[in-house]
């Protein structure tokens, strides 16, 4: 049988088309890197390399089908080609795998060793015995018949692939790290079963081109990959060849002219589409540069973001252990463990205090801010008597408003109903936020700490100054992350992260949350929870109230 | 009268490896009527909650030689320390640790600087029958 007729009915289609495909992808991706003045890295190298061996892999394993049924010893030649360019690309898969994770230098001695390993698995495949002994044809399927050094030989291909895929598994890698990561992995897992489970152990050799063809995924995720690592880009070549095949068709238009007049009219035309052609390329480029580095921007900006997280956990921490020891003594001697002590001291004391929990706030808000934003925090949720907390709190403001000279006014209805599902420390500190800020803001007149049922099931707290109110554009913003008031007081205090802490915080125990102000007339500050009944009955009496 | 006083005293483990922190809580809970052992790292205070077996123990996350939570599995592991109850009390609060410190039976977990002494004394004797 002659050899053009079998290449064309004999092989499948699928064959044919995926080796058009493969070589035609190959081929631009290598005329892309020769072609590109910003390629000439060694990544490229390296990537340009691997497209040669798997050309050399592909084809050539696919010439021995082809000439197979002629002339056997030819094939063998052919399949021997095919086989000495393995090695070479398991190896040119390692490089570009530490390439892209940049390991270049921490594993220069592991690659040596293993490019000897490659060189002698070359030569033990193409000279001798050893590892193919020759290959039989029958129905259309090419048989190797292996040598005594096969199986040291896939163990070979294997320690080379563990060595591609151990450093891409061991480190936290990107997006398109993983895209080459999946690439490599459905290549080997293709070649593990199509190459070496199906026709080694099982004698199934008609499918070897499934895994042989699975280097387009290896192909086009390493090329992804390497794109996105703004090595070239994938928009700017298609724009340049489009470019070039429009140039190409005019320029050859011009020949095919009719007329002179028809032909000069062609020139023109080819010669406003060199100028426009070059633009567009030009302005694709610009355009392509400028979008990799925003991203490359933002990327920095997360990184930066994340240290600044850390570093002020680090901080705040610190901060807490002298923090406590200043609050502990404090308190301790006002309660009263050094014996008695004077009047005055005892102020001075309660005012130490004051400062320090204010600052003891400021640490926690640091420290709870991304954590809460992130799910990461801990809460401890029992049912509470929210009452019996704004009592604790209103004792512990009383002096500072007495200081201010301020009124300052608790108010608890006879008939509450005031159990709540929540962390009690979390809420105190909501509570305490708002106290603070209401007396920080308020010169003269008064704060109201208030609470009351407004509507059946919830229970509401609601700090109520007489300080300047804030205006309606501030009031939009203030719930946000590290947003102060500005307007409305000389000078600027606090982290702005109280408020928007506190809303985070009521949120999460299924409240709602919220001021009412206007500038000049004092301001609201509110929040309401949903009531957690313990006895059925209390909801009964809870509607007769309402009622 | 001694044997009066026995039932009545209660006694407490102090495991913080901060001198100041360790003497401030010393001092509060001796003022309240304790009987105090302190112990400056993980491993002293192992030993030590095991052989006085105090009627709880105050124990901090970060410190030297063993950590608070190497301590507390330890201490689980063991017969005697299995029935210990044990308050953790630290600036720390990382979500994994308290998970695991409620596994291990921890009754309470206190954030320091959150905390007077006179407030930890209170929550610790909750936990005392």
């Amino acid at each position: 049988m002659s050899l053009l007729p079998y290449a064309l009915t004999e092989l499948p289609l699928f064959n044919k088309l995926s080796i058009v495909m493969i070589d035609f992808v190959v081929f631009l991706l290598l005329y892309a890197v020769t072609n590109h003045r910003r390629l000439r890295d060694d990544k490229s190298k390296i990537f340009t390399l691997m497209g040669i061996f798997m050309l050399l892999w592909v084809n050539f394993s696919y010439f021995a089908r082809l000439v197979g049924d002629g002339d056997l010893i030819f094939a063998e030649f052919v399949l021997r080609i095919a086989w000495i360019a393995t090695p070479p690309l398991f190896y040119c898969t390692y490089l570009t795998s530490i390439y892209i994770l940049g390991y270049v230098g921490r594993h220069s001695k592991v690659s040596l060793y293993l490019f000897g390993l490659t060189v002698l698995l070359s030569l033990m495949v193409g000279v001798g015995d050893l590892v193919i002994s020759g290959i039989t044809f029958e129905d259309s399927v090419v048989d190797i018949q292996y040598g005594l050094g096969f199986f040291p030989f896939l163990g070979a291909i294997f320690v080379i692939m563990f060595f591609t895929i151990l450093p891409l598994l061991k480190t936290r890698i990107n997006a398109s790290q993983r895209v080459f990561l999946a690439g490599v992995v459905i290549f080997y897992v293709a070649n593990l079963i199509f190459n070496i489970g199906l026709p080694v152990f099982l004698g199934i050799t008609h499918l070897y081109y499934f895994g042989d063809y699975s280097t387009v995924f290896l192909l086009g995720f390493t090329s992804y990959a390497i794109v996105r690592h703004r090595l070239f880009d994938i928009r700017i070549i298609a724009t340049e060849l489009l470019t070039v095949v429009l140039w190409a068709v005019l320029f050859f238009k011009i020949f095919t002219a009719q007329s002179s007049s028809e032909r000069v009219i062609d020139m023109f035309v080819f010669g406003l589409t060199i100028v426009f052609g070059i633009f567009l390329i030009r302005s694709v480029m610009k355009e392509v540069k400028n979008r990799q580095e925003l991203e490359e921007l933002n990327y920095k900006l997360n990184i930066l973001d994340q240290r600044k997280n850390e570093f002020i956990s680090v901080a705040a921490h610190e901060l807490r252990a002298p923090l406590t020891v200043i609050k502990g003594y404090a308190s301790m001697i006002l309660e009263g463990d050094t014996g008695k002590i004077s009047e005055k001291a005892e102020e001075f004391l309660q005012d130490l205090a004051l400062s320090t929990e204010r600052m003891i706030r400021l640490v926690n808000n640091m420290l709870d801010v991304s954590r809460i934003e992130e799910g990461r925090i801990v809460y401890q949720e029992e049912v509470i008597s929210l009452g019996q907390i704004l009592q604790k709190v209103y004792k512990e403001f009383t002096p500072e408003a007495k200081r201010k000279n301020l009124q300052f006014n608790l108010e608890i209805p006879y008939h509450l109903q005031d159990s709540v599902l929540v962390d009690a420390d979390r809420l105190r500190e909501v509570i305490v936020n708002f106290l603070s800020n209401a007396l920080k803001y308020t010169e003269q007149g008064g704060v109201r700490l208030a609470i009351s049922n407004p509507r059946s099931g919830w229970v509401r707290v609601e700090v109520i100054d007489t300080g300047m109110g804030i205006t309606k554009e501030e009031q939009e913003k203030l719930f946000r992350k590290f947003y102060r008031v500005r307007s409305n007081v000389g000078k600027t205090i606090g982290s702005g992260l109280g408020l928007y802490i506190s809303k985070l915080l009521i949120q999460k125990f299924g409240g709602i949350i919220g001021l009412v102000s206007e500038y000049g007339k004092g301001s609201n500050f509110w929040f309401e929870l949903p009531l957690k009944f313990e006895k059925p009955t209390d909801t009964i009496t809870m509607d007769k109230i309402n009622g | 009268m001694d044997n009066k006083q026995q039932v009545i005293v209660k006694s407490i483990l102090i495991i913080e490896d901060d001198p100041m922190l360790q003497k401030m809580y010393k001092t509060k809970f001796e003022s309240e009527g304790f009987l105090v052992w302190t112990a400056s790292d993980g491993e002293t205070g192992l030993n030590m909650a095991l052989a006085q077996r105090p009627s709880i123990v105050l124990l901090d996350i970060m410190m030297p030689k063993l950590s608070g939570m190497d301590m507390l599995i330890k201490l689980r592991a063991d017969l005697t320390g299995k029935t210990i109850p044990v308050v953790m009390l630290t600036n720390l609060s990382q979500q994994e640790e308290v998970d695991l410190a409620m596994q291990l039976g921890v009754k309470e977990y206190l954030v320091k600087a959150n905390n007077t002494p006179g407030e930890v004394v209170e929550k610790v004797k909750k936990h005392i029958q």
